[in-house]
């Protein structure tokens, strides 16, 4: 009974978290299906990836959201996509990290950030929002895992 | 859970993962062809086919043109940075218009400056295309006499021109 109370509550997390994940990737995908060319131009300011990359994945990531969003909300292969979810949040944390470290604005592509205080706020903005999202990730992951092993622990 | 059981879970956690990866390149690659807004896979630079951000050689200014111009006062130029960036030093006699400020600053700053000036957009340099942003905002806008000097600040420091600093 106390794992069936245990089982519960990671269900219920899951469902809510991979709900808000999903509904996040499905409004970020959209825009950036539809204005391929606008969202190469954000890769591109990323300084990030080599030019032969950039328009590659201003192609597919937009799709990989978009399909992650899709199989979040509806709850199917969950180890798999918030595995990616996790990785894929990760990634663009780290990105934007690097780009403060290094001063460059990532609106504009310039190294500006030491001296625009706009700048700056938007940045700060942007890795706090990208924090929550990856600890929101690792946690749908984590409780994903434990479902696993409860449903695991249930068949013996 | 046992180490069978782990191992058959991050054997679906890695063919889940990589069957949402293919299917994105498969539908991306599909639809981007299939699309005419879509982009060349292939080509390098992505700025050369962005239209937000292309200088078309029409637009385009060298920086030997722009210091004879510079010379005759009869350009506007427009410093497309941050006002702190500006302050630290921009062309003598250039108008801060920060695009990110482009909003709220355009009337103070345009205003006194007729339609048919040569105005004269700037911004760090190659990488940054903040001036070519300026640049199509004024056309636009009426301006039908706008150049961006590509080489931008750091170009024009290269070759040791005058500079005017807010201190």
């Amino acid at each position: 009974m106390f794992e069936d109370k245990r089982k519960r509550n990671f269900k219920f997390s899951i469902l809510i978290v991979r709900l808000l994940l999903g509904l996040v990737f499905l409004y970020a995908s959209v825009n950036k299906i539809i204005y391929p060319a606008a969202f190469a131009e954000v890769v591109y300011n990323y300084r990030l990836l080599p030019d032969f990359l950039i328009n590659i994945t201003a192609i597919v990531l937009p799709w990989i959201e978009f399909l992650l969003g899709l199989l979040l909300i509806s709850g199917l292969w969950l180890p798999g996509v918030s595995f990616l979810s996790t990785l894929l949040m990760a990634s663009f944390f780290a990105a934007i990290v690097f780009n403060v470290v290094r001063g460059l604005d990532v609106q504009c592509g310039c190294f500006t950030l030491s001296t625009n205080h706009n700048a700056q706020t938007r940045m700060a903005w942007y890795i706090i929002r990208d924090l929550l999202f990856v600890i929101l990730s690792v946690y749908l992951f984590f409780c994903v895992f434990q479902i696993q092993l409860a449903e695991k622990a249930d068949t013996k | 859970m046992g180490r069978s059981e782990k191992s058959h879970f991050w054997f679906r956690v890695f063919w889940q993962a990589l069957s949402v990866f293919l299917l994105a390149v498969i539908l991306g690659m599909v639809i981007n062809m299939s699309c005419s807004t879509g982009l060349n896979p292939v080509r390098p630079r992505v700025l050369e086919q962005s239209s937000t951000a292309d200088t078309s050689p029409a637009f385009e200014i060298t920086l030997d043109e722009a210091f004879s111009i510079f010379n005759t006062g009869k350009a506007v130029f427009l410093d497309a940075r941050s006002p702190e960036t500006y302050d630290n030093g921009h062309i003598p006699g250039a108008l801060n218009l920060p695009w990110n400020e482009f909003e709220e600053r355009c009337d103070k700053v345009l205003g006194p400056v007729p339609p048919d000036t040569l105005v004269i957009t700037y911004c760090d340099g190659e990488g940054c295309p903040l001036g070519d942003y300026l640049a199509e905002e004024l056309t636009t806008g009426g301006y039908f006499n706008v150049r961006v000097l590509t080489s931008g600040w750091i170009g024009w420091i290269k070759e040791g021109f005058p500079l005017e600093k807010n201190d």
